[in-house]
Protein backbone atom coordinates (compact mmCIF):
# COMPACT_ATOMS: atom_id res chain seq x y z
CA UNK A 1 0.00 0.00 0.00
CA UNK A 2 1.32 3.43 -0.86
CA UNK A 3 0.25 4.81 2.52
CA UNK A 4 2.33 2.26 4.30
CA UNK A 5 4.77 3.89 6.70
CA UNK A 6 8.25 3.73 5.41
CA UNK A 7 10.82 2.37 7.71
CA UNK A 8 12.60 5.29 9.35
CA UNK A 9 16.19 5.62 8.24
CA UNK A 10 18.67 8.02 9.81
CA UNK A 11 20.20 9.99 6.97
CA UNK A 12 23.31 10.77 9.08
CA UNK A 13 25.92 8.18 9.94
CA UNK A 14 25.98 7.28 13.60
CA UNK A 15 29.79 7.31 13.82
CA UNK A 16 31.38 10.51 15.05
CA UNK A 17 33.58 12.05 12.39
CA UNK A 18 36.69 13.15 14.20
CA UNK A 19 39.00 13.69 11.29
CA UNK A 20 38.55 17.44 11.08
CA UNK A 21 38.72 17.77 14.86
CA UNK A 22 41.99 15.87 14.95
CA UNK A 23 43.36 18.00 12.15
CA UNK A 24 42.54 21.20 13.99
CA UNK A 25 43.89 19.91 17.31
CA UNK A 26 47.15 18.76 15.79
CA UNK A 27 47.55 22.02 13.89
CA UNK A 28 47.07 23.90 17.16
CA UNK A 29 49.61 21.70 18.92
CA UNK A 30 52.17 22.27 16.17
CA UNK A 31 51.42 26.00 16.19
CA UNK A 32 51.93 26.18 19.94
CA UNK A 33 55.10 24.12 19.79
CA UNK A 34 56.58 26.49 17.24
CA UNK A 35 55.40 29.64 18.97
CA UNK A 36 56.19 28.76 22.59
CA UNK A 37 59.99 29.18 22.40
CA UNK A 38 59.38 32.71 21.13
CA UNK A 39 57.32 33.54 24.22
CA UNK A 40 59.60 31.84 26.70
CA UNK A 41 62.25 33.92 28.29
CA UNK A 42 65.20 32.06 29.65
CA UNK A 43 68.26 33.28 31.45
CA UNK A 44 71.77 32.64 32.65
CA UNK A 45 72.77 32.71 36.29
CA UNK A 46 75.46 35.27 36.94
CA UNK A 47 77.52 36.34 39.90
CA UNK A 48 76.94 39.96 40.69
CA UNK A 49 79.93 42.30 40.75
CA UNK A 50 80.05 42.29 44.53
CA UNK A 51 80.51 38.55 44.60
CA UNK A 52 83.29 38.58 42.06
CA UNK A 53 85.20 41.26 43.91
CA UNK A 54 84.75 39.63 47.25
CA UNK A 55 86.10 36.26 46.20
CA UNK A 56 89.83 36.26 46.89
CA UNK A 57 92.26 34.03 45.06
CA UNK A 58 93.21 31.11 47.23
CA UNK A 59 96.99 30.68 47.01
CA UNK A 60 96.69 27.03 47.99
CA UNK A 61 94.52 26.18 45.04
CA UNK A 62 96.12 26.14 41.65
CA UNK A 63 93.46 27.23 39.24
CA UNK A 64 93.59 28.24 35.64
CA UNK A 65 91.89 31.54 35.28
CA UNK A 66 89.63 32.45 32.43
CA UNK A 67 89.44 36.18 32.47
CA UNK A 68 87.95 37.99 29.49
CA UNK A 69 88.14 41.72 29.02
CA UNK A 70 86.11 43.51 26.36
CA UNK A 71 87.54 46.87 25.50
CA UNK A 72 85.67 49.87 24.18
CA UNK A 73 87.49 49.69 20.85
CA UNK A 74 86.33 46.13 20.17
CA UNK A 75 89.43 44.25 21.31
CA UNK A 76 89.16 41.09 23.37
CA UNK A 77 91.77 40.19 25.96
CA UNK A 78 91.86 36.66 27.27
CA UNK A 79 94.05 36.52 30.38
CA UNK A 80 95.63 39.79 29.30
CA UNK A 81 96.48 38.52 25.83
CA UNK A 82 94.68 39.99 22.86
CA UNK A 83 92.72 37.41 20.89
CA UNK A 84 90.36 37.43 17.97
CA UNK A 85 86.74 36.36 18.52
CA UNK A 86 87.49 33.11 16.66
CA UNK A 87 90.52 32.43 18.83
CA UNK A 88 88.45 33.17 21.93
CA UNK A 89 85.94 30.58 20.78
CA UNK A 90 88.78 28.07 20.51
CA UNK A 91 90.64 28.89 23.71
CA UNK A 92 87.87 29.59 26.19
CA UNK A 93 86.51 26.00 26.20
CA UNK A 94 90.04 24.69 26.78
CA UNK A 95 90.58 27.02 29.70
CA UNK A 96 87.22 26.15 31.25
CA UNK A 97 87.92 22.48 30.79
CA UNK A 98 91.17 22.75 32.75
CA UNK A 99 89.80 24.97 35.48
CA UNK A 100 88.52 23.14 38.61
CA UNK A 101 86.24 26.00 39.59
CA UNK A 102 85.05 26.55 36.01
CA UNK A 103 84.81 30.22 36.70
CA UNK A 104 84.89 32.80 33.96
CA UNK A 105 85.39 36.43 34.86
CA UNK A 106 84.15 38.93 32.32
CA UNK A 107 84.99 42.59 32.60
CA UNK A 108 84.24 45.34 30.15
CA UNK A 109 85.07 48.90 29.33
CA UNK A 110 82.52 51.59 30.06
CA UNK A 111 81.29 51.83 26.48
CA UNK A 112 80.65 48.17 25.80
CA UNK A 113 77.06 47.32 25.09
CA UNK A 114 75.21 44.60 26.92
CA UNK A 115 74.67 42.46 23.82
CA UNK A 116 78.41 42.08 23.30
CA UNK A 117 78.95 41.08 26.92
CA UNK A 118 76.14 38.57 26.71
CA UNK A 119 77.67 36.95 23.63
CA UNK A 120 80.82 36.16 25.62
CA UNK A 121 78.72 35.08 28.58
CA UNK A 122 76.78 32.76 26.31
CA UNK A 123 79.95 31.34 24.84
CA UNK A 124 81.32 30.61 28.31
CA UNK A 125 78.08 29.05 29.45
CA UNK A 126 77.86 26.86 26.37
CA UNK A 127 81.33 25.55 27.12
CA UNK A 128 80.54 24.51 30.64
CA UNK A 129 81.37 27.53 32.78
CA UNK A 130 79.88 26.97 36.21
CA UNK A 131 80.33 30.45 37.57
CA UNK A 132 80.07 33.56 35.49
CA UNK A 133 81.32 36.65 37.24
CA UNK A 134 80.81 40.10 35.83
CA UNK A 135 83.18 42.87 36.84
CA UNK A 136 82.55 46.55 36.52
CA UNK A 137 85.89 47.40 34.97
CA UNK A 138 89.32 46.02 34.55
CA UNK A 139 90.76 47.69 37.61
CA UNK A 140 88.47 45.54 39.71
CA UNK A 141 90.54 42.54 38.78
CA UNK B 1 35.61 -8.32 0.28
CA UNK B 2 37.67 -7.20 3.24
CA UNK B 3 36.11 -4.59 5.54
CA UNK B 4 37.88 -1.22 5.70
CA UNK B 5 40.46 -0.97 8.50
CA UNK B 6 39.09 0.64 11.60
CA UNK B 7 41.35 3.54 12.49
CA UNK B 8 41.12 4.56 16.15
CA UNK B 9 41.24 8.32 15.97
CA UNK B 10 39.63 8.99 19.33
CA UNK B 11 42.79 8.51 21.45
CA UNK B 12 44.78 10.75 19.10
CA UNK B 13 42.10 13.41 19.35
CA UNK B 14 42.06 13.12 23.12
CA UNK B 15 45.85 13.48 23.37
CA UNK B 16 45.89 16.37 20.92
CA UNK B 17 43.17 18.26 22.72
CA UNK B 18 44.81 17.64 26.10
CA UNK B 19 48.09 19.05 24.80
CA UNK B 20 46.29 22.08 23.43
CA UNK B 21 44.59 22.66 26.76
CA UNK B 22 47.86 22.32 28.71
CA UNK B 23 49.61 24.78 26.43
CA UNK B 24 46.72 27.22 26.62
CA UNK B 25 46.91 27.12 30.41
CA UNK B 26 50.70 27.43 30.63
CA UNK B 27 51.31 30.11 28.02
CA UNK B 28 49.56 33.02 29.83
CA UNK B 29 51.48 32.19 33.00
CA UNK B 30 54.73 32.39 31.10
CA UNK B 31 53.93 35.52 29.18
CA UNK B 32 52.21 37.49 31.92
CA UNK B 33 55.36 37.80 34.05
CA UNK B 34 57.08 39.98 31.51
CA UNK B 35 54.65 42.46 30.14
CA UNK B 36 57.20 45.25 29.57
CA UNK B 37 58.66 44.65 26.14
CA UNK B 38 62.44 44.53 26.02
CA UNK B 39 64.76 43.40 23.29
CA UNK B 40 66.55 40.71 25.27
CA UNK B 41 69.89 39.29 24.19
CA UNK B 42 69.59 35.98 22.38
CA UNK B 43 71.72 33.14 23.65
CA UNK B 44 72.17 29.47 22.93
CA UNK B 45 72.69 28.55 26.57
CA UNK B 46 69.86 28.83 29.06
CA UNK B 47 69.39 27.46 32.53
CA UNK B 48 66.48 29.28 34.05
CA UNK B 49 63.56 27.24 35.27
CA UNK B 50 59.99 28.39 35.51
CA UNK B 51 59.49 29.56 39.05
CA UNK B 52 58.28 32.65 40.81
CA UNK B 53 60.76 35.44 40.42
CA UNK B 54 61.31 39.14 40.78
CA UNK B 55 61.60 40.77 37.39
CA UNK B 56 63.76 43.83 36.99
CA UNK B 57 63.47 45.42 33.58
CA UNK B 58 65.81 48.02 32.13
CA UNK B 59 64.54 49.40 28.87
CA UNK B 60 66.29 50.93 25.91
CA UNK B 61 65.19 54.43 26.97
CA UNK B 62 66.58 54.00 30.47
CA UNK B 63 63.41 53.19 32.40
CA UNK B 64 63.88 50.92 35.38
CA UNK B 65 60.93 48.73 36.36
CA UNK B 66 60.45 46.26 39.13
CA UNK B 67 57.71 43.78 38.30
CA UNK B 68 56.38 46.27 35.75
CA UNK B 69 56.29 49.13 38.27
CA UNK B 70 58.35 52.14 37.26
CA UNK B 71 61.09 53.08 39.70
CA UNK B 72 62.74 56.45 40.09
CA UNK B 73 66.23 55.34 41.03
CA UNK B 74 68.52 52.47 41.87
CA UNK B 75 68.20 53.19 45.58
CA UNK B 76 64.45 52.73 45.29
CA UNK B 77 65.15 49.41 43.58
CA UNK B 78 67.44 48.39 46.42
CA UNK B 79 64.81 49.24 49.05
CA UNK B 80 62.14 47.29 47.18
CA UNK B 81 64.40 44.25 46.80
CA UNK B 82 65.25 44.30 50.51
CA UNK B 83 61.54 44.15 51.30
CA UNK B 84 60.97 41.25 48.92
CA UNK B 85 64.04 39.35 50.10
CA UNK B 86 62.73 39.35 53.64
CA UNK B 87 59.85 37.16 52.50
CA UNK B 88 62.01 34.75 50.52
CA UNK B 89 65.79 35.24 50.48
CA UNK B 90 66.27 32.61 47.77
CA UNK B 91 63.82 34.07 45.30
CA UNK B 92 65.19 34.26 41.79
CA UNK B 93 65.83 37.76 40.49
CA UNK B 94 65.70 38.15 36.75
CA UNK B 95 67.40 41.19 35.27
CA UNK B 96 65.85 41.86 31.88
CA UNK B 97 68.03 44.44 30.17
CA UNK B 98 67.76 45.64 26.60
CA UNK B 99 70.61 44.64 24.29
CA UNK B 100 71.36 48.27 23.44
CA UNK B 101 72.11 49.43 26.98
CA UNK B 102 75.65 49.66 28.26
CA UNK B 103 77.08 46.83 30.31
CA UNK B 104 78.02 49.15 33.19
CA UNK B 105 74.36 50.15 33.53
CA UNK B 106 73.40 46.50 33.95
CA UNK B 107 76.29 46.03 36.38
CA UNK B 108 74.95 48.90 38.46
CA UNK B 109 71.64 47.07 38.71
CA UNK B 110 73.38 43.79 39.54
CA UNK B 111 75.42 45.49 42.25
CA UNK B 112 72.32 47.05 43.75
CA UNK B 113 70.52 43.72 43.75
CA UNK B 114 73.50 42.01 45.32
CA UNK B 115 73.82 44.66 48.03
CA UNK B 116 70.11 44.33 48.73
CA UNK B 117 70.60 40.65 49.49
CA UNK B 118 69.82 39.01 46.15
CA UNK B 119 71.49 35.61 45.94
CA UNK B 120 70.13 34.06 42.78
CA UNK B 121 70.53 36.52 39.96
CA UNK B 122 69.70 35.65 36.38
CA UNK B 123 70.48 37.67 33.28
CA UNK B 124 67.28 37.42 31.27
CA UNK B 125 67.72 36.16 27.74
CA UNK B 126 65.76 34.66 24.92
CA UNK B 127 66.59 31.40 23.32
CA UNK B 128 68.42 31.85 20.06
CA UNK B 129 66.61 30.42 17.08
CA UNK B 130 68.76 29.12 14.27
CA UNK B 131 67.94 30.15 10.74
Amino acid sequence: MWLRRRKHQNPYPTELILNSLVDIALCLVIGFMIAMPLFFETGIFVSAPGVAKAAPDDPNVSDIKASVFLSNDGRILLNDVEVTPERLTELLPKLIERSPSRRVVISTGDQVDYARTMRVLDLAKQNGAADLALLRNRSAQ
Amino acid sequence: MKPPPNLEILPIAAIGLTLVLIMMVISPLVVSQNSTPVNLPRTHASERKIESSINITYTEDGRLLLDDVLLASLSELGDSIVGKMKKDPYMMIVVRADTTVMTWQVLDILSTVRRAGGLRIVAGTKKFREG
